[in-house]
């Protein structure tokens, strides 16, 4: 299964679904819009590796590696 | 003008909120708390109106994780038929900022919609018909520019004829609604926002599902889930969110026409803030300036001059004349100029430090620099339970732990401010400094080592503690993931900067003044008065009812290596303010007011300390545990709970006993001074349970926050 958090930088794809059994994480990225089907690009990677920005949906998220783990992608 | 009406105000983190609601409401604003959570409830009317506005906090969904989303929905729900939500959009996020937007019509109220910074969408080619976008949406769009209108009239008539939105705008597939029908049927409310409850609770909501407990109800949700995804095939919170987000992308296909995109100057900004290379030497260059503008000069030039001119000299000067000339007892001209003077001088004496301080870190946050911090140091923070906005705190503290403490307001999450609130302290402040140059001068004839041990020891001290408060219970409180959005820079406005200095000064002297005016009242008047042959009378601090308590209770330091009443007068007395240690150690050693390097002084305290251990244990339980009473004033306020405020002193006390007593015991024993006893049995034992709680493994089975708000209905 590919995930989020190897995308590399100016990579894109598309999104499959959210894995996780943290329910608050799950619902705070599917009402961010991380919704199936969604084209999603990793456009910065913080200083230090980690978190992680991606554009989706005309603006830009970041999220924590662990986090972007969760997220499956084409 | 008819009855009052009233409106919550709703939007997303930085769309502006808090510049509509301050264009609005002007000065007349009141901030309170929201019952049994640490949110700021405020309210304001609308000038000439009659108007109130609640200004919920700022938010992304409202799902049931965070005690902001919680606040805003039981707003929402216990809110009257009539009252109005407005929700604010921002419009060069639009398609984002729409999905809360499309989640409120749920409550089915009556609704309006300001759509906010058209100016910065324009600028990014992106053009918004406004008319389109209600046409669509079944509600008033009202285009506005928080930041550059000054008339509101357009607006404030859409909220006077605001009219309910359809609340079951976008589940319309007949397998959703008939099963929604169910829930809604099942549970019999009669509420506006019973297609709300249906909703959230088809998302498993944990509040409602607590709220609505029976087990019909939760059949009925399995079943209703089992049904959506046997006819979907896709999980159904995924479906609920995409349906959602294929309604808005529908909208915004007719509505809004995006031209070429062309890297916003946002971006560019980012592309040297949040560079691999740069990021850190900028965040470092912030820091100083904000530490140079108040610490070392501006912000501490104010302060001084408060507590030296305006309460030292001229308060005092002017209290003792009027005291003289009406032949007041002395008791009464000491009660007026070292207990109240001084009292009210300890509490007001900070504030021009924290008006230069606040400014500062308002324009930050309003600019969006804070979020970038958070962003780049995130790595290194987390691990300690810390943020990378907890590093401004730190810093600040190494001048007055007061002004640092107060600035935690400006971290989000909960348990990372609580921390910072608790740790920040340890870095030694400037009024700490005197005592280890006492202490250097007196028995290590200046030796170049003592200052990076004091350093060592801070940092010991914040990790050790950041660490075992990360794993406590207390500081676990549910917070939104960190799943956030980078927002636009954005021009700090002068009139939100003043409104947010004004705030927290004003929450600093009313609800960390009173304790700290209680306890320098207290203090004086234990350490001015004892009885005497004469009856209760005012006697010297050395026979006074505090030097009685000192002697009583100074066998409680023998472990740590001194057993002397004026040691631990002084550490009582450096609670005020931790620059009386040196002079309550000389005025009680009969010396008078000395300098804290004075040969006679560090004479007299080689008679109180017999070994450099026993002196460096006095230090760190001088430095370590409780900060002076103005900086506990301050975590009380920040803390916001008795509970856990108590549970701090507690713990800072414990602390740096355990510390003082490790220098000591251990210490002394490698050094070859201190000989094998007890305590150094008692002392390992207690380093071994301090080093157990830190490598315990941590509860990870708590996979769903609970959150305890008392409902208000």
């Amino acid at each position: 299964m590919k995930t989020l958090d190897i995308l590399s930088l100016g990579q894109e794809s598309y999104i499959v679904g959210i894995h996780t059994d943290n329910v608050a994480l799950k619902r705070r990225l599917l009402d961010m819009g991380l919704t199936p089907k969604t084209k999603v690009t990793l456009s910065r990677i913080a200083p230090l590796g980690d978190p992680i920005e991606v554009c989706l949906r005309g603006y830009c998220l970041t999220l924590r590696k662990d986090d972007a783990k969760c997220v499956e992608i084409e | 003008m008819g009855q009052n009406l009233n409106v919550l105000l709703v939007g997303n983190q930085n769309c502006g909120k808090s510049t509509l609601f301050n264009a609005l409401t002007g000065s007349d604003q009141y901030v309170g708390n929201w019952p049994g959570v640490t949110v700021d409830k405020i309210t304001g009317r609308i000038k000439h109106e009659n108007i109130t506005i609640n200004d919920l906090p700022g938010l992304y969904s409202l799902s049931p994780y965070s005690p902001e989303e919680i606040v805003t929905r039981e707003a929402i729900l216990n809110s009257s038929d009539d009252d109005v939500i407005l929700n604010i959009v921002d419009a060069a996020h639009i398609e984002r900022s729409l999905s809360l937007t499309v989640e409120l019509f749920s409550f089915n109220k009556k609704m309006v919609i300001a759509l906010n910074m058209m100016d910065v969408a324009k600028a990014n080619h992106i053009q918004i018909d406004a008319k389109e976008l209600e046409k669509q949406l079944g509600c008033k769009v009202v285009t506005i520019s928080a930041s550059n209108d000054s008339d509101f009239s357009e607006l404030i008539q859409a909220i006077k004829n605001a009219k309910q939105v359809k609340s079951n705008l976008i589940y319309q597939e007949e397998v959703i609604n008939n099963n929604l029908n169910l829930i809604k049927d099942h549970l019999k409310i009669d509420n506006q926002s019973s297609y709300f409850i249906a909703l959230s609770l088809l998302q498993n909501d944990s509040v409602f599902k607590t709220k609505y407990r029976d087990e019909t109800l939760l059949s009925l949700i399995i079943r209703a889930r089992t049904n959506i995804e046997q006819e979907y095939k896709i999980d159904t919170d995924e479906l609920l969110a995409k349906l959602r987000y294929d309604f808005i992308a529908n909208i915004v296909n007719k509505a809004v026409t995006f031209s070429q995109t062309t890297q916003n100057i946002s971006r560019k900004i980012d592309a040297i803030v949040t560079n691999k290379y740069l990021a850190i030497p900028i965040f470092l260059a912030v820091i100083f300036v904000v530490y140079y503008l108040a610490v070392t000069t501006i912000g501490t030039w104010g302060t001084d001059y408060a507590n030296d001119v305006i309460f030292g000299t001229y308060a005092t000067d002017a209290a003792n004349s009027l005291l003289e000339s009406i032949e007041a007892p002395q008791w009464l001209s000491s009660l007026v100029v070292d207990g109240i003077i001084g009292g009210v001088g300890a509490v007001l004496g900070f504030v021009p430090q924290m008006i230069v301080l606040f400014m500062l870190l308002s324009m930050l946050e309003q600019s969006g620099y804070m979020n970038r911090v958070a962003f780049v140091l995130d790595r290194i923070f987390r691990s300690f339970g810390l943020s990378g906005r907890s590093f401004i705190p730190m810093i600040i503290s190494s001048g007055c732990a007061v002004p640092a403490i107060m600035a935690t307001k400006s971290i989000e999450n909960i348990n990372e401010r609580r921390i910072t609130v608790m740790t920040s302290h340890f870095v030694p402040c400037s009024a700490k400094l005197p005592i280890i140059t006492m202490i250097l001068a007196a028995f290590f004839n200046g030796a170049a080592w003592v200052a990076p041990f004091v350093y060592v020891l801070t940092f010991c001290s914040i990790i050790i503690t950041a660490l075992l408060l990360k794993k406590a219970s207390a500081f676990k409180e549910a917070v939104s993931p960190f799943v956030i959005e980078l927002p636009d820079y954005h021009m700090p406005k002068l009139k939100n900067t003043l409104r947010t200095t004004y705030n927290r000064c004003k929450s600093f002297v009313t609800k960390a003044g009173t304790i700290i005016f209680a306890t320098v009242v207290l203090i004086w008047f234990l350490s001015s008065f004892n009885f005497t042959s004469n009856g209760f009378a005012m006697v010297d601090v050395s026979d006074s009812i505090l030097a009685a308590i000192g002697g009583a209770i100074a066998f409680i330091f023998i472990p740590l290596g001194f057993y002397s009443w004026e040691a631990t007068v002084a550490i009582v007395t450096g609670l005020l303010a931790k620059e009386n240690v040196v002079g309550t150690m000389s005025v009680l050693l009969g010396l008078g007011e000395v300098a804290e390097d004075d040969a006679g002084l560090s004479m007299a305290l080689h008679n109180v300390f017999t070994s450099e251990v026993a002196v460096l244990a006095f230090l760190a339980f001088n430095l370590f545990s409780t900060p002076c009473i103005a900086a506990l004033g301050a975590m009380r306020r920040q803390l916001n709970s008795s509970k856990l405020f108590l549970f701090s002193v507690a713990y800072l006390l414990s602390f740096a006993y355990l510390l003082a007593l490790s220098i000591y015991q251990i210490g002394g024993l490698i050094l070859g001074v201190v000989s094998f006893n007890i305590f150094t049995v008692v002392n390992i034992i207690l380093l071994l349970g301090l080093f157990y709680l830190l490598v315990r493994p941590e509860n990870k089975n708590k996979l769903e926050p609970s959150i305890k708000v008392k409902v208000i209905s």
